[in-house]
């Protein structure tokens, strides 16, 4: 055990720090992948990326600009050789269509710091977690955002926390060991990105309004804003995170982490997965089988807000500073609802029927749960999970 | 010309008379051979130390030390694995007998069966690379959700029916 803590420790020190700015001239930099690709409103960017890390920002002219850089300090050469050849990369464009394939045999990026969890007490830990209930208070949009920007620091401090190590405070010196490994991606924002991610991390650094079609699976995923109705995203494991969706259809299937700033003009699919929403605008619709939504807040005119479940758990607050009409129709769904509790709609009849309903029908803005065998819990600030089962 | 074969023996024997001190110059010279003898065989033996110190020394400081790695990460996954199956099998018949919804039972079996067919598709990539720490969170954040989805789901259904009775107590 003590080996593998040691090499785990190893591996995960070198790579946390991987990405982070340095104030030394590292000896060996390879240029891995250096290439530039035109562009029309008609091209296509094909990108497969699996054990890679990836920055992609928009790309100030007509051009897919991708450049992958290895650098080392203070490794053998037999090390570096070696981390050189895991690197596969290939980019070509053919018919207008740019495929970029990226393959790491071990992956590079400091996500590994959940190893800790893989091998260290993870089952403990996980069941002691089911077992805690407390309030969940209302978190304002500005506390989401806050939340997704510092999504990777909060993972980094909990392995920091596990491993009790301190992180790093003094400067690096020229005698330090230090690999970092960085790929960026530079994409114009009027082409057809269609990306199939395995195992990836991949940062959007500016807004992303191009037309996407997202197959992801283990990866991790955050965006500033991103938006176009025909975008197609398929969210397999891993973790999600945007300021903002614009428009578009997003389908999560037992997804760890799914946080929105803002939704609007969105289909929501979602399966086993935990979803916590700032703000609802206009036009969204969500189906779901067994999720965990934490609805936040509404927009002033969210207009009509829908949600299909089954066995789902809808935590919501209600709209604040608006008048509202909330309508729950379906059966057998236990409602916490303004110091209501209880079952409403028999299990034993199966029919679906309006169960409760909150504000007058005639308002514009209207959220409406079809729900069965779910479990509904309404709140003005903060919402009471009742107690320990 | 003739010649007594004799006398030519008697010439050899004068021949063949060795000087007096003949015998420990023999010695000296013997003495000084063997040292050489002895000198050379030191070289080669220090030679094929240094020779294996070095063999072992750059394989130990250039190669990655495999076996080491790998053994304790495949027995520590192993031993997870075998941990979070059985904690699964014992969710699963525990869900089984507090569900009463047919549809609900079938649609988490399949739900399974499809991340079991992940994970059979992970434990291949393991397979190859056993010491890709990716590969293995992906390993056990599938048994994860596996066990975690069954743990909900009962948790869910639990709060369900306690209100239900609570409703036909009202009712």
């Amino acid at each position: 055990m003590r080996t593998l803590f040691k090499l785990i420790l190893l591996i995960t020190v070198q790579v946390l720090h991987a990405q982070k700015p340095s104030n030394i001239e590292m000896e060996e930099i390879h240029t891995i992948y250096d290439e530039s690709f035109t562009t029309d409103a008609n091209t296509t960017l094909v990108l497969n990326l699996s054990n890679t890390a990836a920055r992609i920002y928009k790309s100030k002219d007509d051009k897919v600009h991708i450049k992958y850089t290895m650098e080392f300090n203070n490794y053998r050469k037999k090390i570096v050789e070696s981390s050189l050849k895991r690197a596969i990369v290939s980019g070509k464009k053919e018919n207008n269509k740019i495929t970029y394939t990226s393959k790491s045999r071990n992956s590079k990026y400091y996500r590994q710091y959940q190893m800790e969890e893989v091998l260290v007490g993870r089952l403990g830990k996980m069941v002691d977690s089911t077992n805690k209930i407390k309030p969940v208070i209302r978190k304002s949009l500005d506390s989401i955002l806050i939340q997704i920007n510092l999504s990777e620091r909060k993972r980094l401090r909990k392995f920091y926390g596990t491993f009790k190590i301190k992180p790093r405070v003094k400067k690096w010196k020229k005698s330090d060991k230090l690999q970092i490994t960085r790929m960026v991606i530079y994409i114009p924002e009027n082409i057809h990105v269609r990306a199939t991610l395995e195992n990836a991390q991949l940062i959007f650094l500016d807004d992303f309004i191009n037309r996407a079609t997202i197959n992801s699976r283990n990866s991790k995923l955050r965006f500033k804003t991103i938006g176009h109705e025909l975008n197609i995203f398929d969210i397999d494991n891993g973790y999600f995170n945007a300021e903002a969706v614009t428009s578009g259809s997003y389908s999560f299937a037992n997804t760890k982490e799914v946080t929105i700033g803002r939704l609007s003009n969105s289909l929501v699919n979602s399966e086993f997965t935990k979803i916590e929403l700032g703000e609802i605008g206009k036009n969204n619709k969500v189906v779901d089988f067994n999720s965990k939504y934490f609805i936040y807040n509404f927009s002033n005119d969210f207009g009509a807000f829908n949600l299909d479940t089954d066995y789902t758990e809808v935590n919501l607050f209600f709209p604040e500073s608006i008048d509202y009409y909330i309508e729950t129709f379906g059966y057998d769904t236990v409602h916490y609802s303004k110091g209501f509790t209880g079952v409403i709609g028999s299990p034993s009849k199966y029919e679906p029927t309006k169960m409760m309903t909150i504000g007058k029908e005639t308002n514009p803005n209207k959220i409406k749960i079809n729900t069965t065998h779910g479990i509904i819990r309404l709140g003005e600030d903060s919402i009471d999970f009742g107690k320990k089962n | 010309m003739k010649r007594d074969i004799r006398d030519l023996f008697k010439e050899e024997d004068e021949l063949k008379s060795l000087p007096e001190n003949y015998r420990k110059e023999f010695l000296e010279k013997l003495k000084k051979q063997s040292k050489k003898k002895v000198t050379s065989f030191s070289w080669l033996k220090i030679a094929a130390v240094l020779l294996i110190a070095l063999t072992v020394g750059f394989s130990l400081f250039y190669n990655n030390p495999e076996e080491e790695k790998v053994s304790p990460i495949i027995a520590q996954v192993e031993a997870v694995e075998a941990e979070y199956l059985k904690n699964i099998e014992v969710e699963w018949e525990s869900f089984v007998a507090l569900a009463d919804d047919e549809i609900l039972i079938s649609r988490f079996k399949k739900k399974l069966e499809d991340l079991d067919t992940d994970y059979q598709e992970i434990s291949v990539k393991f397979k190859n690379e056993s010491d890709n720490l990716v590969v293995i969170e992906a390993l056990v954040e599938n048994l994860q959700t596996r066990l975690q989805i069954l743990k909900n789901i009962q948790k869910h259904i639990k709060i369900l029916n306690q209100k239900n009775e609570q409703h036909e107590n009202i009712i």
